[in-house]
Formats: structure tokens, C-alpha cells, sequence
């Protein structure tokens, strides 16, 4: 008979609110194999801990129950005290009296009863229970940032300048993201190029850094300190390293200024061989393949060739592939623009001059398509612009969030409207969301500068008599207002990547309500995600401004180095183990594995008086991460998880619905 | 003699002859008239007992891992006397369009090897119980695979004439049709005739444990002592070990001998795979095992 000690926490109130704590140690008291129960105000404080040591000692223990909180709070905790105590840390069962009882039941002598059949059902368990141990595995100190904006760029750096080499792959043909085709940034007003093209620089000069630019991640595997990754390397039909971005092709393509611009958002041309924008980095051309006329249809002067004096374009170029070994990633893939077509009555993609903000942003830019001109489709300055806030933003019928950015890079177009133009301008808004360093004065600087400010959200934009008209509500002066302005700049929020969903299959991390990935908690673990070794940095995450992104990917990095200063990383003890003898080889386990776990061997066996080979799968236990989708997945029983076994799991059923509270 | 039962003896002889298989597995005469009977073809000599006709005939699927197993022993035993090497033993079968399904199904699952199999696939209209009057049995009543696919031979006959199903058996649909209590009751009456004598269990090609979950000792998934709950829960884990699985063969049916309506069971299961998941044929194995992968469309109500 095994020598039981169990401990029921009452947590403060937080359990002994509603559970009556020294009525279930009675009760565990009687239960067959308990020598010693008790209840105690904070189990896991020093003296619960103490308490639970000397009992060890004392009575001779040799399992030990703990009715307290969630196993994910203080399950370490108390396996540490076992452990201290000289007792196999894993004689250990929770039962969660906090989240399953004292939480969801309010009846007091219902939720008292729970708590006894939880009990009674840890107990009858954690007699069943065995020593496990867990393996010491090398970590691959080297790290892989998927994303080349700010986020991506500021992690990749700070993990290359704690001494580990790091991957960044970006999947368009430059790294710097939605930063770089911004202008000026709020509230501080510095230009965005300035401030980010160094540190573009600094990643491609950086001997720690190999950046794969044009590149996507297309499968992941293995776990937390050793991932397999491969990477798929688009075609850019130039030789990199032959390439010196002259830009003599681009001026010779035949389809020159016809193809619209991704990094202009549209509003400039490129022709089919480019580069990006000019302080693209890496500074090569690429030759875009689906509107190539040469590549599409075989037929083209392939001017570019021949005006490139290096001999850099090869049209025979194709997708490669090469895997990566990392022991952590850091995901910082971004946003998409809210897409304004879908909301029609703003007349986005209908009405010329109704643009988004990062239309504007380009418009601006002194280094944009009309050199910094803000002028209408026709090359006039207009009279009069009309900024409309939360596009696509708290709004039931697309994105309930706050994209955050909105209302303070409306202000600073608003800003640099008044600045370059003599246009009117007005700000169409719900609320003005302004809290950061500096936010709100620079609020109060653009209304100084005579920037109309109607608090209501506009309705819908029309084109009359060649003006463009505003509808809206004025709630301040509860009365309907229409404006007539030249140009409409809408406030477009942010919305998680269009294919976020794959993205987060592939590098298995799980996503939030709204689209974005989910942070492993809220508060605590905001840059960590639920699969351990991979963490999130920027606007991936959910909409962030770029001190936040920067913040944020630094956090990241720092959680990184932090894995990387460690040799080893202890593998998980209750992982997925084969009974050979039972496994009939169907490999049913094998696709369902998140890890990779499983792998079919051949084993020999007597069979008769034969000597017989046979497939059977076997789990490789530093892979194994005990997630137990190969044991669902086993008809034949043959897989069982360490620590949750049949047998394990049957007596704790049994004891629930065989016994009976007294 | 049909059409039918000499072209499998030539197709026999021919491949015995050549060496190309070790055992051809069809059908005989089984003595006292009591019908077809597997037969195991070794010698050339032999394929005239080699019969196929209407006949309800036992699926010989179940029979190929061990006769496969052992073909490839004797083969390794010659090779070893004589000095010579190993040849993958092989072994051809007699398969209606059920059939080919349940060879598929032992091969996805990795018990035995499609190089080792040679189909000989033969064309079906539905096997007749000419007991009291001659009708389709229930298995074969809505089959839509009678043409066997991917063989290595086919048999050219004509699908012949069958009598119209006199007695239509229950459907998925009127299954559906109930309401909950009418199931439970109607399921309740079934399982109660239920004998446990495993014949649906052996002669199911999806099962394939080394240690049947119904026969455990330890854990003791399933008590021994006849009561409703047990005799639920005996079908309900045979059914759920073949989800996902299940070829719509039949035979689970067909040797049932207090005649539980089992395909109810697995067509239901098959209709929902088809709803909940989308894939049009759930009976055919193949890569895209319904319920052995993930996909961003699964779909998730429940969560």
C-alpha cells in the first residue's frame, strides 16, 4: 500500500470561499492509502511547502495529492518541494479545486462535494503513478526572424549582437516592410527612411546575419531549441551576386512604369525587371515572373539583358529550397492594410482621389512618385482633404478592434496636408485615440494649425459636380454635415495577413479572436506563443505603432538570448511511448505527430518457430513533446502518454463515478 | 460454367504456371451444396475447383496477410535450399468491387504490401440469398461499386439481371428520420439480439490489432456480463475503431447471425465523414484518410 499525504489549499478565498476545505481533508482522510491530510490557508507559500516536507519525512510518504490551483500554475512548484523532500518528483497529482470547483461552483455544499470526488479521484490515481525522467538535449543556438520590417529587423539585430547567428527571411524581394514606404512618423516627425535605412544596412553588413530575402518558410518541425525549418527561395532571375543595382535593366524593360508599384501602393509604376524602391536592401534587381513578358509568353526583346553589362539577368533561374536549423523563432510577419474596396460607400477603387493612408504616405514622401507633391489625380493641388478615421476599425460589421495607428497617422497627414499645402483640411473621427509619449500634444499641435476636427463618423463619400462630398454626422452639434473636398484620405486600420491562417499552421502557433497570433497570456507571456521556442514580435501579434513593434521584437530577442544561454534544455518526462508488442505498424500515429516525432523501425520477433521482421512505430524522446494526438489516434493502444496511461486515467474515472461522497 | 469462372481459371493457371504467384485465393464448391467456400489455389493442377458465380462468398481480403506472410516464408525457405535469392512472394485474389476496397484498406494500413497482391478483379451486380426467395442481400442492396477499379486483371462479363430488392432495408435516411428516443429504442432492440460471437470483429479488413480493445483484460474496456450498456458499448467500440476506415464492404453484416443491420451503423458514420469533412468517396482508402489528418477547413463546432 502506498503512503498518501494529501494537502487541500484554500488558496486564501479563493477555494475556501466556496469549497469547505477542512471537510474534504476529513474526508481524504478516510480514503484508502491517505496516512495524513491536511488543509492549509497558502500550500504553496515557503511554510505549505515546509509543512509538506516534513510530512514527507515524518509519515513516510511516498505519493503526495494537492488539491489547489491549475497544475500549469504551480505544478513546477510543488514537484520542486517533492523533489526537495528526496521523493520522485512525479508521485505527485493535482486536482484543480481552484479553476474546476471554486470557480464555476457557486453552491457551497455542491461545490464541497466536487471537491471531495476530485479527491477521491487524484488518490485513487497517484498510487498508479511512476518515476519518470527526462533527457538533456543540446540547443541549436541560432535563431530564424520570419518578417524583415522594423519588428523583424530590430529582433535579428539584437540576437546578432548577443553573439548568435540569425536567419531573417522576408518574402518580398527587400526587407524594411510597411515602415519603408511611410514618410514622416508621429508624433515625433522624423523622417521614416531616415531613421529605418540604417538599420536596413546594419542587418545586410551584420556577420551574424544571413538574410534570405524573396524566401518563404514553407514547413517547420522538431521543437523548442532544435527546429528543422525549410525555406523556399523564389526565383529572382538575377545573379545577386553579379548584380549591382545600376538599374540599367529596369530603364530597358519594354513593360517600363507599366506594372503597378507594391511599394508605391499603386500610385507609381515599375516595370517587370525592378528594384523595390532605392534604398531597397538587399540593392539587386529581381525580375517579377508572373508579369515578365519574356517568362509569361516567350516573347520579348529581353532588352534587359542586353543593357545589363554585368551579365547579371538569368532567365533560367527556378525555386530552390534549403532547410535551416534554428533553435528559436521569432514571428514578425506583420499587417495587411484594411482593404477600404470593402466597404464601397466610401468609394475606395471607385472614385479617383479617394486613397488610403498609405496612398498618402507615398504622395508625401519626398522620395515617392510625385517627389512629395500632394496633388490630385490630375497634378492640381487640391483645396480641400478630408481624413476619415477607423476604415475597417470599430466597426461590427469587419474589425471590432482599434487598430491604434489610425487617429494618430490621420493627425500627422493632416499635418503634413497643412504643411505642403493651402488645402483645408478636415478630420472625420469617433474618438481620438492618442496615448503614447508625445500623442496627445501633437493632437493639440495639429488642431493650433487649423486642421477642422467633426467628431462623428463619416457615412459614406459621393462625387458631385466634380467635387467629392462627405457625409456625416456632427454628434457634437447632433446635426448631419456634407463637405466638399477634392480629396478623401482614408484612415485604413490594420488587419492580420491574409494568410495568417497558413502561417500559423506552419509554424503551429494559434491565433486570437480578431486573426492575429495569440500571445501565450495577455499579460504575463505577452511575446511568447503556446508552442515553446517561438515567439512573436510587431503588428503580427495585433496592431502596433513602431515604438511599440521595436519594443516588442527587443522583448523577443531578449526572450531568445535567454534560451541561448542556457546548453541544455531538459526534455519533456511525460512524452508518447510504443508498447512494440501491440503496435501493428499502421502508422496512423505518424501524420497527426505536431513534432515528428514518430518513425517507423523494423524490429525482428519470434513468430512460431520463426524469426519474423516487422514495421512498428517508436516515438523519439526528445522530439516528443506529450501533446497525445498519437495516442488519440492509436486504435490499437499500442501508444500510451507517460504519465496519463490507461490505466492511470481509468482509475481516476472510476473512482468518480464508482464512489460516492460521504 | 460461367463466363466469369473461366476466365479466373485461365487467369489462374497462366499466372501459377508462370511462377508469378505462389497461391491464387478464389472460390469452390463447398460439398453438400452448401455453397462457395475460399479456396487456396497452389498448383496449376488445381484451378479447376476455381468457381465464381452469384453466390453470397466470404471477402477474402482477411485471408491475404497471412497467406502473403506465409507465401513469403516458403519463398525465403526455397531461396535459402536452393542457394538463390529471395522474390517477393505474391499472391492473387479473387476481388469483387468490395473486395478491392478491403485489399486497399489492408494495404493502407501497412499490413500488407500492394506489390504482393495481384487483383483479379471480377464484376458484380449484388450476391443473391436464394435461402427462401432469391433476393439481393442487405450488404449489396445500394452498392455502387460494383466494378472493382485498379486491378491487375478485370473480368469481362456483363452485369447481369438481378430480381428487384423485394424487401428494401433500412436506410441512413430513415435512420435520420427518427427522432432520438425512436433510435435509442430501435438500437436498444438490435444489440439486444446480439450474441457477441465476434464474427463482424473477424471478418472486418479495417480491424487489425494485435490485442482486440474488446477482449482486454488490462484495462477491461468492455465487462463481460450481458446487459444493455455492454451490448451498446461492444458495437459502438467496434464501430468507432473502424471510423474513418470502414470500406462499406459489408461483411460485418453479411455474417451477422442474429442479423443486426451493422451497415446502418457504418453508412451513417460514412454520410457524416462525407458532410462534416467533405471527401465524396469516405469508403475508399487512400492518402486523404479523412479522419487521420488536419486541415485549416476541419470543421470545428464544438470548439
Amino acid at each position: 500500500m502506498k503512503r498518501i499525504g494529501v494537502y487541500i489549499c484554500h488558496c486564501g478565498t479563493n477555494i475556501a470561499g466556496a469549497v469547505d476545505c477542512s471537510k474534504v481533508s476529513r474526508y481524504a482522510s478516510g480514503l484508502p492509502g491517505v496516512v495524513v491530510a491536511r488543509d492549509y490557508v497558502y500550500t504553496c507559500s515557503d511554510p505549505g511547502q515546509e509543512m509538506i516536507k516534513q510530512d514527507i519525512a515524518g509519515h513516510k510518504l511516498d505519493r503526495v495529492v494537492i488539491g489547489a490551483c491549475s497544475p500549469r500554475m504551480h505544478e513546477p512548484t510543488f514537484r520542486n518541494t517533492l523533489a526537495e523532500a528526496g521523493l520522485s518528483p512525479f508521485h505527485l497529482q493535482m486536482a484543480n479545486l481552484r479553476e474546476h470547483v471554486s470557480w464555476v461552483t457557486h453552491d457551497r455544499e455542491e461545490a464541497t462535494a466536487k471537491a471531495m470526488d476530485l479527491i477521491r479521484a487524484a488518490v485513487a490515481r497517484v498510487t498508479l503513478h511512476t518515476d519518470l525522467a527526462s533527457l538533456e538535449v543540446p540547443i541549436t543556438k541560432r535563431a530564424l526572424v520570419v518578417g524583415g520590417g522594423i519588428a523583424g529587423i530590430q529582433a535579428a539585430l539584437d540576437i546578432a549582437n548577443a553573439g548568435y547567428h540569425v536567419y531573417l527571411v522576408e518574402r518580398e524581394p527587400s526587407i524594411g516592410g510597411h515602415m519603408a514606404q511611410l514618410d514622416k512618423t508621429f508624433p515625433t516627425l522624423d523622417c521614416s527612411a531616415c531613421i529605418l535605412t540604417p538599420k536596413m544596412v546594419d542587418v545586410s553588413r551584420h556577420p551574424n546575419i544571413d538574410l534570405l530575402a524573396y524566401s518563404e518558410v514553407v514547413e517547420v518541425a522538431g521543437y523548442v531549441g532544435n527546429f528543422r525549418v525549410r525555406v523556399r527561395h523564389k526565383p529572382r532571375y538575377v545573379d545577386s551576386s553579379k548584380c549591382t543595382g545600376c538599374g540599367d535593366c529596369v530603364e530597358a524593360c519594354v513593360m517600363k512604369k507599366r506594372i503597378p508599384s507594391e511599394f508605391e501602393a499603386g500610385m507609381g509604376g515599375r516595370s517587370a525587371v525592378y528594384i523595390p524602391f532605392p534604398q531597397a536592401v538587399p540593392l539587386k534587381a529581381v525580375v517579377d515572373g508572373t508579369r515578365c513578358l519574356f517568362l509569361t509568353r516567350g516573347k520579348c526583346t529581353r532588352a534587359c539583358e542586353e543593357a545589363c553589362s554585368r551579365g547579371a539577368i538569368r532567365f533560367d533561374d527556378s525555386e530552390r529550397d534549403s532547410e535551416l536549423e534554428v533553435g528559436a523563432v521569432v514571428l514578425a510577419t506583420g499587417y495587411d492594410l484594411f482593404d477600404a474596396r470593402t466597404k464601397p460607400q466610401y468609394g475606395y477603387g471607385i472614385l479617383k482621389n479617394v486613397i488610403d493612408g498609405l496612398q498618402f504616405e507615398r504622395l508625401a514622401c519626398a522620395s515617392g512618385p510625385t517627389d512629395g507633391k500632394i496633388v490630385l489625380a490630375n497634378g492640381c493641388e487640391p483645396e480641400a482633404i478630408a481624413f476619415l478615421h477607423c476604415i475597417g476599425s470599430r466597426d461590427v460589421n469587419s474589425n471590432r478592434y482599434c487598430s491604434r495607428v489610425c487617429c494618430m497617422y490621420s493627425m500627422k497627414q493632416a499635418h503634413l496636408a497643412r504643411d505642403k499645402t493651402r488645402a483645408r483640411v478636415y478630420e472625420f473621427y469617433i474618438d481620438i485615440r492618442a496615448a503614447g509619449k508625445g500623442y496627445e500634444e501633437f493632437y493639440e499641435r495639429v488642431q493650433e494649425e487649423g486642421v477642422h476636427f467633426i467628431r462623428g463618423k463619416a457615412a459614406e463619400v459621393s462625387e458631385r459636380d466634380g467635387k467629392l462630398v462627405v457625409r456625416a454626422e456632427d454628434t457634437t452639434l447632433g446635426r448631419p454635415v456634407e463637405i466638399a473636398v477634392d480629396m478623401v484620405v482614408l484612415g485604413a486600420g490594420l488587419t492580420p495577413r491574409s494568410d495568417a491562417a497558413e502561417v500559423a499552421q506552419t509554424f503551429h502557433v494559434t491565433r486570437s479572436q480578431d486573426g492575429f497570433f495569440a500571445e501565450a497570456h495577455p499579460k504575463l507571456r505577452p511575446v511568447e506563443t503556446n508552442t515553446r521556442g517561438i515567439f512573436l514580435a510587431g503588428a503580427c501579434q495585433g496592431p502596433k505603432d513602431i515604438p511599440e513593434s521595436v519594443a516588442q521584437a527587443t522583448a523577443a530577442a531578449g526572450k531568445v538570448t535567454a534560451l541561448f544561454a542556457q546548453d541544455f534544455l531538459r526534455t519533456e518526462a511525460m512524452i508518447a511511448q510504443v508498447n512494440e508488442a501491440m503496435c501493428s505498424g499502421c502508422l496512423w500515429c505518424k501524420p497527426v505527430c505536431p513534432f515528428g516525432a514518430i518513425e517507423a523501425v523494423t524490429i525482428t520477433e519470434r513468430s512460431g518457430r520463426r524469426t519474423v521482421e516487422r514495421e512498428v512505430a517508436r516515438v523519439n524522446p526528445s522530439l516528443c513533446q506529450g501533446c497525445g494526438a498519437c495516442t488519440a489516434a492509436c486504435r490499437t493502444g499500442a501508444m500510451s502518454l507517460l504519465g496519463y496511461t490507461d490505466r492511470q486515467v481509468l482509475a481516476e474515472v472510476d473512482a468518480i463515478c464508482l464512489g460516492t461522497p460521504s | 460454367m460461367t463466363d466469369a469462372t473461366s476466365q479466373i481459371r485461365e487467369i489462374a493457371r497462366n499466372l501459377l504456371s508462370e511462377g508469378r504467384v505462389q497461391t491464387v485465393l478464389g472460390y469452390e464448391e463447398a460439398p453438400l451444396g452448401l455453397g462457395l467456400r475460399p479456396a487456396f489455389v497452389r498448383e496449376p493442377s488445381g484451378t479447376g475447383r476455381l468457381v465464381f458465380d452469384a453466390r453470397p462468398t466470404l471477402g477474402l481480403a482477411r485471408y491475404l496477410p497471412g497467406e502473403i506472410a506465409s507465401a513469403l516464408a516458403r519463398a525465403e525457405d526455397g531461396a535459402a535450399g536452393s542457394g538463390g535469392t529471395t522474390r517477393g512472394a505474391t499472391v492473387a485474389v479473387v476481388a469483387k468491387g468490395c473486395d478491392v476496397r478491403a485489399v486497399l484498406r489492408l494495404v493502407a494500413d501497412r499490413r500488407i504490401r500492394r506489390e504482393n497482391v495481384i487483383l483479379i478483379g471480377v464484376p458484380c451486380s449484388g450476391s443473391i440469398d436464394e435461402e427462401r426467395f432469391p433476393r439481393l442481400i442487405a450488404k449489396c442492396s445500394g452498392c455502387d461499386a460494383r466494378l472493382p477499379e485498379g486491378c491487375d486483371f478485370t473480368i469481362e462479363t456483363m452485369a447481369e439481371p438481378r430480381p428487384a430488392d423485394r424487401h428494401r432495408p433500412l436506410k441512413v435516411e430513415d435512420l435520420e428520420g427518427m427522432t432520438a428516443d425512436e433510435r435509442y429504442t430501435f438500437w436498444q432492440r438490435q444489440f439486444a439480439r446480439c450474441i457477441r460471437c465476434f464474427a463482424c470483429r473477424s471478418v472486418c479488413p479495417a480491424c487489425g490489432c494485435r490485442e482486440c480493445a474488446l477482449e482486454s483484460r488490462s484495462p477491461v474496456w468492455l465487462e463481460r456480463d450481458v446487459n444493455p450498456s455492454t451490448q451498446s458499448m461492444f458495437h459502438f467500440m467496434r464501430l468507432m475503431h473502424t471510423a474513418g476506415r470502414c470500406v462499406d464492404c459489408g461483411e460485418c453484416e453479411r455474417v451477422c447471425p442474429v442479423g443486426i443491420p451493422l451497415t446502418l451503423l457504418t453508412r451513417k458514420l460514412m454520410s457524416d465523414i462525407r458532410t462534416l469533412f467533405g471527401v465524396e468517396h469516405p469508403e475508399t482508402p487512400g492518402d486523404s484518410e479523412p479522419l487521420a489528418r488536419f486541415g485549416l477547413s476541419d470543421p470545428e463546432e464544438f470548439i
